[in-house]
């Protein structure tokens, strides 16, 4: 292990990434907080012109139905609720503000993934009676490690990547095998640094290791999605292997496979509609 | 569209414009939504374009759907080309290399071969 890295690399690291805007950091903290009203959210958001435009044209993709329809964020919050919109300002604050690590990182195959990830915990969450946009954010930022690593550490990146082609096994174990921590831990340290919520950093943290969370730990959902994500295929990268699902997680969904396959057809769709307006350079 | 041969819901569709309505009793796996089928309250269940499954006509009886509309090909409904399902099927089975051991990942995978071939591996 020639590239061992230490939480204290880690830590060290992502305080060099850039802070997330100030509005998706109130945001985020606002999650426990049922009175946040329409206008507050406006008034966070006029502090950001360019952050409301990217929000707009995610919330205007045929996903949400209003194709062309809605020109302000005011409009936008009616139609989606607040809710919703809450969860795509932080979405477009996210994709905007992370580095792209370089030629070496499939940045575009990354954020697809990330993407499908949301989209199926999302609906996995409603089956579980589980906030869904908290499952969708859990989603997106799942493997947000990963990009943390490959900006940081690229030579270690890089010899994790090596790794994982030529024993064809998971990024994760790839990455433990190598550099003695893997991107979930990497993950755990800037969802701290950025403040996430609880439940959030902690579905980051643990969606390879589900199975000693809290039955109502976002984490079982969000391994579950990730697993469905890869079989699904969306990420396009042509060596994907789906993990191994956990029955622990799997069970406290209760959902059987004819449900489960509605699901994912919609899950396609919403994924088609959603990625031009989330990677419009990249599609 | 990816290169290696994926087949989802927008998978090569011999469609030529036309489609028809079905009992759903007389739809079969492998057949090609030709509209969205909705819910009482107007929510989607199933997008148009998608190829029909074993597990999504189940789930649709379980929803007391009576019929559905599906894409014709000179009269006829389209089915997904046999060509199709082995390229499906065999990017299925590369997916899911690693899960051979395993009792319930091996049930995603034969969910997936039925979303994406309309058949169980």
């Amino acid at each position: 292990m020639t590239n061992a890295l230490t939480s204290e690399k880690l830590v060290a690291c992502v305080k060099h990434l850039p802070n997330l805007p100030a509005v998706a950091t109130a945001l985020l903290s606002s999650f426990q907080d049922e009175n946040l009203d329409m206008d507050t959210l406006a008034r966070k958001m006029a502090r950001d012109p360019a952050l409301a435009a990217d929000t707009l044209r995610l919330a205007n993709s045929s996903f949400y139905g209003l194709s062309g329809k809605v020109s302000s964020l005011g409009e936008a919050m009616m139609v989606l609720g607040l809710r919703q919109v809450r969860a795509l300002v932080v979405t477009a604050a996210v994709v905007r503000i992370l580095p792209t690590p370089g030629h070496y990182f499939d940045i575009k195959t990354f954020w697809r993934h990330s993407l499908a990830v949301a989209l199926c915990a999302r609906h996995l969450a409603r089956h579980g009676r589980e906030d869904p946009e908290q499952a969708y954010l859990a989603g997106l930022l799942h493997d947000i490690g990963r990009l943390a690593l490959a900006t940081c550490f690229k030579e270690a990146f890089q010899q994790a990547e090596d790794y994982r082609n030529r024993h064809d096994c998971q990024m994760f174990e790839a990455e433990r095998d190598t550099l003695g921590l893997d991107h979930a831990d990497a993950g755990e340290a800037i969802t701290r640094h950025w403040r996430f919520p609880a439940r959030i950093r902690e579905a980051v943290a643990r969606h390879h290791a589900p199975d000693g969370q809290e039955a109502d730990s976002l984490a079982g959902i969000v391994h579950v999605a990730d697993v469905l994500a890869h079989a699904l295929d969306l990420s396009q990268q042509e060596n994907d292997l789906v993990p191994q699902l956990s029955t622990v997680a799997w069970n406290r969904l209760g959902l059987d496979w004819p449900e489960i396959a509605m699901d994912l057809v919609v899950v396609e769709d919403n994924f088609r509609s959603m990625i031009p307006m989330l990677l419009p350079e990249a599609t | 569209m990816m290169s290696y041969g994926h087949t989802g819901t927008q998978g090569a569709n011999p469609d030529d414009g036309t489609k028809q309505q079905l009992p759903l009793g007389k739809a079969r796996p492998g057949m090609w939504l030709a509209e969205a089928v909705l819910d009482g309250r107007g929510r989607m269940l199933l997008p148009g374009g998608c190829i029909l499954s074993q597990g999504l006509l189940a789930a649709l009886a379980r929803r007391d759907v009576a019929s559905i509309m599906v894409r014709t090909n000179h009269g006829a409904p389209a089915l997904l080309s046999e060509e199709d399902k082995e390229r499906a099927s065999r990017r299925v089975a590369y997916l899911f290399r690693r899960c051979n051991g395993d009792e319930l990942t091996r049930s995603l995978a034969e969910a997936i071969q039925d979303l994406r071939t309309g058949r169980s591996a």
